[in-house]
């Protein structure tokens, strides 16, 4: 149940930092990357069109100035000579040859034709005599205006070309001269017109007919070229540009201008896909930037968040493990002084027990009772009482001992003074089991950084256990110290005794909590394991040698701090 | 010439164990003084003379380490024993230091606490030897300007204060 409550409490913590993590560190990228990408479309979007527009309107101008060139040029042919010179062929002829090698081969042939549609003269490679072009709709066109360019068409020749022509007059009479202009050198400068890999140009009049040769997917006239139209004569420019779909159904961006007064469209067609391929390419690597910085950090988020709660998880099991410690120390410290305030109490009464006792012994070795028949029955009534008076002294000296508080904090102390402290006590209880304790203490030791207190529980108990070991015998416990020679930097202590010693078998284990040889109820089993764990905390080590019937060696090592 | 009696101070605030160990000792050489506070036994000693003490060290008012001190202060050369029934290593460290000759745990055995009193006072015996020693020094310096009347008299008081002391 607990668990289950725990992982929920961190699964839901985890989502929390991952879903923070995220949209922290994904606004902004998200926020950079759409601000630069819209940044370059529109500047990209403006700057393809600008190129656009430019090169649309340079050519439009170009196409236009080709045309108002050959009319131009025609028209200086009919000024220069007279109407006569010019009905004659061999002049016509020699007047396209001037023509043709001035202006590269544009004009393929020359004709005069009169006002009534009969050509009076041809110069060309098409044997065009007698002919009449009295029905012939640019005939028609021409004789309104001075100067005139057809549309193309197929004519009577059979391919496609358009016609110039400018009207002369001479003494009441009107001619026209008409030259074919080459309608591949015209649609050469169309077809030149190549922009990105689907950009081409191509011109329609207004009928909607190709003016150019038409691109290879159309086969008659665009749909839709009105559109054109309109736009440019709603707009009352010149040129426009905008996008919009094909037959085909494909999204183009085109650009229009219009061309000899307004009588043909020429149209730029790039497929948008094309156009904008550079934008695609950069929106493109943005986009797969973007994926791959996001796995990364959506894996970045996901492990540090998992490490980061596992290690929450880690820290606060060990909270609460500290905590049980506390509260289980607390508990202990309670029991203990509880232990130890009632130990106290009850060796009060006690002793008065006792010495009640002792004082009726002592009445009763009076004369007048020394005839009772029941002195012996008195006498051991009384030492009873007295055994089991020592007996609750035994008990009650347990329980301080275990309850014993440590003061722990460490101060800088002379071993050697707690040494001599500790065999002052002690020597009281020595002297009453036969005991001598000898000192062997090197004067000049440094001063150590330990618990007095620690040091004085960890002394008092080896000088208690060699006491109890000795209690039938008799005999000699010696404690030396010196600066350590096996261990340097260190402080040793020796506590030998020459009582029974400890078994070879039960060596490994005097240090083991719980182990005692003592009869039960006599000893805890606590007081190596305590005085082990002490000498370690303070970062020194404590260890014994020993034999049966050859005493024991308890030597202790102590650090000494720099 | 009969067998002095040791002067004994016994200081516990528990009535009857004053009682019971007070009749035991009094039937074993000892002049039992017997008081329950720290106070009375530092105003005892100035009235009556004291060879040991026998102290307590939990008691109301004035505790047993004060007591100590107290008497140690103004009767130097006065040995004086623990016997409480809350020792503790600190407390007997402190005791030790401040002049205390034993420290013993209650329940006590007779035989020990004799064994210790005992001790306490041969050593008691000891140090009123050398202070007597120096005051036999200092009355031999006297005598050699000193009339034989004056030098008996001197005498007489020396003997007396040795009873009294």
């Amino acid at each position: 149940m607990i668990k289950d409550k725990y992982s929920k409490y961190y699964r839901s913590l985890s989502w929390n930092l991952i879903l923070t993590a995220i949209a922290v560190s994904f606004t902004p990228l998200i926020m950079v990357i759409g601000v630069l990408l819209y940044q370059f479309n529109v500047s990209y979007q403006e700057k393809t069109q600008a190129h656009l527009s430019e090169l649309v309107q340079k050519h439009a101008q170009n196409i236009d100035t080709f045309l108002t060139e050959k009319l131009a040029n025609l028209r200086q042919t009919s000024v220069n000579n007279s109407i006569e010179s010019l009905s004659n062929s061999e002049v016509l002829r020699e007047k396209l040859q001037n023509l043709r090698s001035e202006y590269s081969n544009v004009f393929v042939d020359l004709g005069v034709v009169d006002d009534r549609g009969m050509q009076l003269a041809y110069a060309g490679p098409y044997e065009l005599k007698n002919v009449t072009y009295a029905d012939a709709d640019w005939f028609k066109a021409a004789l309104q205006l001075d100067m005139y360019i057809s549309d193309v068409f197929t004519g009577l020749r059979g391919h496609p070309h358009f016609i110039v022509a400018v009207k002369k007059h001479e003494s009441g009479r009107n001619i026209l001269l008409r030259a074919t202009i080459d309608f591949k050198a015209f649609n050469s400068l169309v077809q030149n017109l190549k922009i990105g890999k689907t950009g081409y140009a191509y011109i329609l009049n207004r009928k909607g007919e190709f003016q150019t040769s038409p691109p290879l997917e159309y086969k008659a006239s665009p749909t839709g070229y009105e559109f054109f139209w309109n736009a440019v004569a709603k707009t009352k420019n010149t040129f426009i540009i905008t996008q919009r779909k094909d037959e085909s159904g494909t999204e183009n961006l085109y650009a229009v201008a219009s061309l000899k007064d307004g009588q043909w469209l020429l149209i730029v067609k790039q497929q948008v896909k094309d156009a904008f391929s550079d934008l695609n390419r950069m929106q493109n690597i943005a986009v797969i930037i973007f994926i791959i910085g996001g796995i990364a950090i959506l894996m970045m988020v996901y492990y540090t968040t998992r490490r980061m709660v596992r290690r929450i998880r880690r820290a606060d099991k060990e909270k609460e493990f500290m905590n049980q410690q506390v509260i289980e120390t607390g508990k202990m410290a309670s029991i203990g002084e509880l232990a130890a305030g009632i130990a106290h109490e009850i060796n009060n009464p006690v002793a008065i027990m006792v010495e009640e006792a002792g004082w009726i012994g002592d009445l009763l070795e009076e004369e007048e009772f020394a005839q009772s028949s029941n002195l012996e029955e008195f006498n051991r009534a009384l030492k009873q009482i007295n055994t089991q008076g020592r007996r609750c002294k035994e008990i009650t000296h347990k329980l301080l001992s275990f309850a014993r508080k440590t003061d722990s904090t460490v101060k800088d102390v002379q071993l050697n003074e707690i040494i001599t402290e500790i065999v002052g006590i002690s020597s009281q209880m020595a002297k009453y089991n036969k005991v001598t304790i000898e000192m062997n203490l090197q004067p000049t030791l440094p001063y150590i950084t330990i618990s007095p207190s620690e040091m004085q529980q960890v002394l008092l108990n080896l000088i208690n256990n060699a006491l109890d070991a000795m209690e039938k015998t008799g005999g000699t416990i010696q404690i030396s110290t010196k600066i350590s020679e096996i261990e340097p930097g260190h402080i040793v202590i020796i506590i030998q005794d020459d009582g029974p010693g400890i078994p070879e078998a039960n060596l490994a284990r005097v240090f083991d909590p719980f182990f005692t040889t003592k009869p039960v109820g006599k000893g805890t089993g606590l007081g190596l394991s305590i005085c082990y764990g002490i000498i370690n905390k303070m970062g020194g080590k404590i260890d014994v040698q020993s034999a049966s019937g050859q005493g024991a060696r308890f030597r202790i090592w102590i650090p000494v701090q720099k | 010439m009969k067998k002095k009696k040791i002067n004994l101070l016994f200081v516990d605030d528990e009535e009857q164990f004053l009682t019971s160990m007070g009749k035991r000792l009094e039937a074993r050489e000892f002049h039992v003084l017997a008081v329950n506070r720290g106070e009375k036994a530092v105003e005892t000693a100035r009235t009556s003379p004291v060879d040991i003490a026998l102290i307590d060290l939990k008691m109301p008012g004035m505790n047993g380490e004060q007591t100590l001190k107290a008497l140690k202060q103004e009767h130097p050369w006065m040995e004086v024993v623990i016997l409480t029934g809350h020792g503790s290593i600190d407390s007997a460290v402190e005791c030790t230091q401040g002049g205390a000759h034993s420290y013993l745990q209650k329940p006590c055995d007779l035989e020990q606490l004799l064994e210790v009193l005992k001790e306490a006072y041969k050593k008691r015996v000891m140090s009123r030897n050398q202070i007597e020693g120096g005051r036999m020094d200092e009355l031999l310096q006297s005598v050699k300007f000193k009339s034989p009347r004056e030098i008996l008299q001197r005498l007489k008081e020396i003997d007396e204060g040795a009873n009294n002391s």
